[in-house]
């Protein structure tokens, strides 16, 4: 019996003992501050293990679909120099149809912006899209950057904040506003035009450029004789074409997107009186589809579009497409993709705080918009990139080319430039030398 | 197998406190793992009906919204298809309000949605689609802004009169009246605005634009118009311009929100398509956690019934096996123990308690068994000692020295009846057993008052102190003996009585003093022998020329010469002084004469029938002699010349006391060995020859038989016999003999008895007589070295041997004979034992002996120390003479030693 009480004096003695170590072991432990987040606009957190998501907007039906294919192929690329991890998480994008239409922005934005673990949206490709998802995405505190939104009204027009600027939103794409003042040098200046036409679809990257190609054809003497637009979906576009013709106009600016732009121009080539009158679109029509769907009706046409360098690590990046893809880039706006996209990676690293506690991340939003605002001198794969106080970070520098060979394909038009126009409003000349 | 055996050891070697604290430890913990798991499983179930709960809400919700949007839709698109028809305003209070009352709703459902999905109580699934819910939360909302946005524009497309399409008819009518003869122009172009109003493609419009366009050209280059009216219908045309291109603008506004309904209807589908279905899913996995949760407590509980059954039964098996059945075990082993069956518990080769009790027990047992088999054996050791005890008390009661009385008291202690008695009593009171037994002490010792042992008893009785009678003297008709009582009370009541009889002890006193006498005696007469042996040996030199010249003179004397008288009693005086002297040194040195076997019976027979003997007996002629020779008399180891002068002395002394007139006995007889008279003549047991001469002469005094031995003590005697010395001599004789005298002398006269230790009997003939003859005496011319200090002595002994044929050298002193000796060698040495000064006769023999080994000797003495006398003739002398000798003694020795 007093085996046994001592037995049990001695499990008792025992448990005291370890209810003691747990307390003293309690009552020692490292008492480490719970991570603050101080940003303005709140922060991220991004769990141990957990991915980085970043919501991919882009134009992925119509025959748009290309560039938007080419820009998430961009980013992917970007991301796959970054071995898929930025700041040591895997990135989740979240890839959203915008069908480069406003209230497809909206609505994709809408799914990016549900959850709010996203940390910024990359995208969107056209820009009417973007006006409704850069207004979102602002008030929702994230950072947006496009690489391929080129219309003026998303940052700046003329110096001051465009019409649907929003903070927070960036691109490596560069403001169109001067593709339609190149586009009104040259017409004017180069081809001697002085009665022109413009014609948009509505959309403020159409709206963008015609409107800074009248201005700056105005500005020069020339004569905006017609100022017309087309719907989204329109395919008869004779009696637009016959208001170009009643107009009198020697040269149509007509920078819309397919198909309508390709409806213009095949509809155009039908119409014999459209024989002298100069037809030039913008970038947006620089898409092998396009020309493959008009073939030699394309010859004689012009384009505005920014200038790409040439160098060898964009070769590399085209070789790693192909190889990734099996084919060759539709377009070049996959390199300002890639631009966009790196830049936001690098911009996340540099914004990111590791919460040594938890292991978690935190990603302040407001923080990584002072970081893209922040941007000097990044060296991107289509030039320098500097961004400015209305998110515009490409240099503008645009070109006009000429079809002359529509079997040259995208290559031989890019190469066939007759115009370069820089962004201090400066003339060269196909041999590069200043008029 | 080694780990099993190993723990199996290790579970053997726990206490049954552990076993029964791990066995119910076990049970507890099983009854905490029910516990738990009946918490956990309601706890899981109830966190499944909150699933199912929450789910179910979320999916009604879900439905609700999806109803109430797929209703707001509805409503909707009633209005814009039906406001051209009902008009705008009938249009909104019957669609558009509604629709927008209805998405409010959905709204304010998706919020609460939106709360409930973010209570902590919701799955980790559901929580997730926050996002879903968010999503359809902003398309809900979106679809409220957008539908207010199309009703706007619709509302600015189509209000009456300040609508795009009104103010578009009245420039179109009015149009229509200033064109005129145009009119062809005019329909053309509102055909293409009707087109475009049914179709809203803009390309009618467009078409309408240039149409216009022709028109405006016509009527500006038109004669027939007034400039006024051609101003009218341009500024009617510039205001339609616009007003179309707004309309147009307004439709694409309106279809884009069209299309954006459709992005957010398929949004809003997808999400609650989503979202019932992950409520569904939700509810049924929660269905399925219950079901699982159920079937999964019911295994755990089973399990854990089943387990507990185990340890149950494992406990019961514990307590009936490991306990109640080792307890009955041990229970039956101790009942066993108990009948005296030392049956040991089964050894388990367990450690626990009882275990443990169990090797204590089998240890108990065995201890006890042990003790009393050690009992046992005890019990029948002690009952064999105390038979033995008992036999050796019995014996020692039946053999005891002592005598033992046992008395019981009678009539209140004032007699003692004899209960029993040992043979000892038996003996020491010359009683018999069976007929003392029970009668009064008084009646059996009537003394036993008057000597006060009586009185003794009574005390020892009242008081039980132990009293002790002294010796006494008990003597009657049958017993006279010394008794001594020891009384002593026993526990019981009886008196015991230990009579030791003193009566041997009162012998041996009495004997003691005799012998104490007789040392005395004997003390006194060595003291005399001593003084008279000194006497002896001056005298022996004095006589040896007084006897030996006389004898050497008269063979050379005429028979006729006067000088033969004269040297005749110079012989005889000689003779009867040697005789003297010889008596004197057997008083002094005892008998030193070799021993033979003979029978005293020859020789008193012998001695009788003497010459000289004859002449005595002759001369006392009144004398009645008588003479009984035991015929079966043992032989006794004698020096004849010595036992001859014991009888002659004793006839002259016996002769002397009839005083001629009387008897004399003179008997021979054997006595045996436990004989009193031996034993108290101080002899030891054994075989012994009496020889008694019995006179009846006069009754000797105590005073004179206790000096009759001393020399020269009774001068009567001594005159009568001539010497004085004749019973000292005797009694000498005697002694050397190893035998003793006894005087035993009365009224009726005296009796001398010699006792002589007996020998096996032999016929041993009698000494020869010595022949007179001579002749083969003689020497031839051997050379013979007289030593003796005394230069008388040794010129006799020179001149006898020289008588007999022999060379003698004399030498005085035992060196003068050692230095004659290494210069010369003699067949023989006619060597004296005490040479003063100088070295003594064994010292020069030994000395001789070194010189020339094996040296012939005779050892001559007149007062001999048989010590030196011994050794001198172990280291090889030939033989003794004593001194005084005659020339025929020392010629017969000489002739032995030679040859």
């Amino acid at each position: 019996m007093s085996s046994l009480c001592h037995y049990y004096k001695n499990k008792t003695a025992l448990i005291l003992l370890f209810f003691l170590l747990a307390v003293i072991a309690w009552a020692c432990r490292q008492h480490t501050p719970k991570f603050q987040c101080e940003d303005s606009l709140e922060c991220v957190r991004v769990a141990p293990g957990d991915p980085l998501k970043i919501g991919v907007l882009q134009a992925l039906t119509g025959d748009v679909a290309s560039i938007g294919k080419g820009q998430i192929r961009g980013i992917e690329l970007a991301l796959d120099d970054l071995d898929g991890k930025v700041a040591g998480h895997t990135v989740f994008l979240q890839i959203e149809n915008t069908d480069c239409t406003e209230e497809g922005g909206a609505n994709a934005a809408l799914k990016i912006l549900a959850d709010p673990d996203h940390i910024a949206i990359l995208g969107t490709t056209c820009s009417g899209a973007a006006a409704a998802v850069s207004k979102a995405m602002s008030e929702a505190g994230l950072t947006m950057v496009s690489g391929n939104n080129s219309a003026s009204f998303l940052t700046a027009v003329s110096g001051r904040k465009g019409s649907c600027w929003q903070a927070g939103y960036f691109r490596t794409a560069p403001n169109e506003e001067n593709a339609g003042k190149a586009a009104a040098v040259y017409a004017f200046n180069i081809l001697g035009v002085r009665k022109a036409a413009v014609m948009n679809d509505g959309d403020i990257y159409t709206r963008g450029l015609t409107e800074s190609f009248m201005k700056m054809f105005q500005d020069l003497g020339g004569n905006v004789v017609l100022d017309t637009s087309v719907n989204k979906g329109d395919q008869q576009m004779q009696p637009v074409l016959t208001a170009v013709l009643d107009s009198h106009a020697q040269f149509l600016f007509f920078p819309l997107f397919q198909p309508e732009g390709n409806h213009i121009l095949l509809q155009a080539r039908e119409m014999p009186d459209f024989e002298n009158i100069v037809l030039m679109s913008g970038g947006a029509l620089i898409d092998a589809s396009f020309l493959e769907a008009v073939g030699e009706k394309s010859k004689g046409m012009y384009f505005v579009a920014p200038s790409h360098p040439q160098t060898p690590a964009i070769d590399a990046l085209s070789q790693k497409y192909i190889k990734r893809y099996n084919v060759p880039p539709d377009t070049f706006y996959y390199v300002t993709a890639y631009d966009a996209a790196t830049l936001l990676f690098k911009s996340i690293e540099k914004t990111a705080i590791h919460d040594h506690q938890s292991g978690a991340l935190y990603i302040g939003r407001q923080a990584l918009r002072d970081i893209f605002y922040k941007t000097m001198h990044f060296k991107g794969m289509s030039g320098i990139l500097t961004c400015d106080a209305f998110g515009d970070c490409a240099q503008p520098w645009f070109k006009v080319l000429r079809m002359d060979d529509p079997l040259g394909g995208i290559n031989g038009l890019q190469s066939n430039v007759e115009f370069t126009y820089t962004s201090m409003g400066q003339e060269i000349s196909p041999d590069g030398s200043r008029k | 197998m080694v780990l099993g055996n190993k723990t199996n050891t290790l579970w053997q070697d726990k206490s049954l406190a552990f076993k029964s604290s791990l066995w119910l430890g076990l049970l507890v913990g099983f009854m905490t793992v029910v516990a738990i798991t009946g918490y956990l499983s309601l706890r899981s179930v109830r966190m499944a009906d909150n699933a199912i709960a929450i789910s179910t809400e979320i999916q009604r919700m879900v439905l609700e919204m999806d109803g109430g949007m797929a209703k707001a839709r509805h409503l909707h698109a009633k209005f814009f298809l039906y406001y051209p028809r009902i008009g705008l305003r009938a249009a909104h209070e019957q669609y558009a309000q509604p629709s927008i009352r209805r998405t409010a709703e959905v709204l304010s459902i998706s919020k609460a949605l939106k709360e409930m999905i973010s209570r902590p109580e919701v799955s980790e699934t559901i929580f997730k689609s926050r996002i879903d819910v968010n999503l359809y939360l902003s398309s809900a909302k979106r679809f409220a802004d957008t539908s207010i946005e199309s009703v706007e524009l619709v509302t600015r497309l189509a209000a009456p009169e300040k609508g795009l399409y009104a103010r578009l008819n009245l420039l179109l009518s009015e149009l229509k009246i200033q064109v005129g003869e145009f009119l062809a122009l005019y329909h053309e172009m509102e055909s293409f605005v009707q087109q475009y109003r049914v179709t809203h493609e803009r390309f009618l419009m467009q078409s309408a634009f240039n149409v216009e366009f022709k028109l405006r050209q016509i009527v500006k280059n038109s004669p027939l118009l007034s400039q006024q009216r051609k101003d009218d219908i341009i500024s009617i045309m510039d205001q339609i311009n616009p007003l179309a291109k707004e309309i147009m603008d307004v439709d694409v506004a309106i279809h884009a929100r069209f299309n954006d309904f459709v992005l957010q209807e398929r949004n809003a589908g997808i999400i609650s398509e989503k979202l019932v279905a992950l409520a569904k899913s939700e509810v049924q996995k929660s269905q399925e956690r219950i079901t699982n949760t159920h079937w999964l407590a019911n295994l755990i509980l089973m399990i854990i019934t089943f387990a507990g059954l185990i340890v149950a039964v494992i406990i019961s098996h514990l307590i009936t096996v490991k306990i109640t059945h080792r307890i009955l075990q041990l229970t039956k082993s101790a009942e066993s123990v108990r009948k005296g069956n030392f049956e040991l518990v089964e050894p388990e080769g367990v450690n626990d308690e009882i275990g443990q009790l169990n090797r204590t027990f089998n240890f108990m047992a065995l201890r006890i068994k042990e003790l009393v088999e050690n009992l046992e054996n005890t019990v029948a050791q002690r009952n064999k000692d105390l038979a033995i005890s008992e036999k050796r008390f019995h014996e020692l009661f039946e053999h005891s020295s002592s005598g033992i009385a046992i008395y019981e008291a009678v009539d209140g202690g004032k007699d003692f009846e004899l209960k029993e008695i040992n043979p000892a009593m038996e003996k020491i009171q010359g009683l018999q057993r069976h007929k003392v037994l029970g009668q009064r002490v008084t009646r059996l010792f009537p003394s036993i008052v008057e000597d006060g042992l009586f009185e003794i008893f009574q005390e020892v009785w009242h008081t039980g102190k132990t009293a002790d009678h002294p010796v006494g003297c008990y003597c009657n008709a049958q017993v006279q003996s010394w008794h001594e009582n020891q009384i002593y009370k026993l526990p019981g009541g009886d008196l015991v009585t230990v009579c030791n009889d003193k009566t041997l002890e009162k012998q041996a006193e009495t004997q003691k003093e005799i012998m104490e006498q007789q040392l005395r005696q004997g003390r006194k007469m060595e003291a005399i022998g001593r003084m008279a042996g000194g006497v002896a040996h001056e005298l022996n030199n004095v006589l040896a020329p007084v006897v030996g010249y006389p004898e050497l003179l008269l063979p050379e004397l005429s028979e006729e010469s006067d000088l033969r008288a004269p040297l005749m009693s110079i012989r005889q005086s000689g003779r009867r002084a040697t005789k003297i002297v010889a008596d004197l040194l057997i008083v002094a040195t005892g008998v030193a004469d070799t021993r033979k076997e003979l029978d005293l019976n020859t020789i008193v027979k012998s001695q009788l029938d003497a010459l000289e003997n004859r002449e005595l007996l002759a001369l006392h002629g009144k004398i009645e002699w008588q003479m009984r020779l035991d015929p079966q008399l043992l032989n006794i180891s004698c020096s004849l010349i010595h036992i001859e002068k014991c009888i002659m002395n004793l006839l002259v002394n016996a002769i002397d006391a009839v005083d001629g007139n009387g008897r004399i006995l003179l008997t021979t007889t054997n006595c045996a060995q436990d004989e009193t008279d031996l034993l108290a003549e101080g002899l030891p047991a054994g075989e012994y020859v009496v020889f008694r001469i019995s006179d009846s002469g006069g009754e000797i005094s105590a005073n004179d038989l206790e000096r009759i031995f001393e020399p020269f003590y009774i001068k009567k005697i001594m005159a009568k016999s001539g010497t004085g010395l004749g019973l000292a001599v005797t009694w000498n004789i005697v002694k050397e003999h190893g035998g003793s005298i006894r005087v035993e002398s009365g009224p009726k006269g005296s009796t001398f008895s010699l006792y002589f230790p007996a020998v096996v009997k032999k016929e041993v003939p009698l000494a020869e007589n010595p022949t007179s003859a001579t002749d083969h005496l003689m020497g031839h011319g051997e050379h013979i070295l007289v030593v003796d200090d005394d230069t008388q002595v040794s010129g006799l002994a020179g001149n006898i041997l020289e008588r007999f044929g022999y060379h003698a050298h004399c030498v005085n002193s035992g060196e003068a004979a050692l230095d004659y000796l290494r210069e010369n060698t003699v067949d023989l040495v006619l060597l004296d034992m005490l040479m003063d000064p100088g070295i003594t006769g064994r010292q020069t023999y030994e000395a001789m002996l070194k010189i020339h080994p094996g040296q012939k000797a005779v050892v001559a003495s007149g007062f001999s120390e048989s010590e030196d006398i011994e050794k001198t003739l172990a280291m090889g002398a030939g033989g003794f003479i004593k001194k005084p000798y005659g020339i025929n003694e020392l010629a017969r020795i000489v002739k032995a030693c030679m040859t």
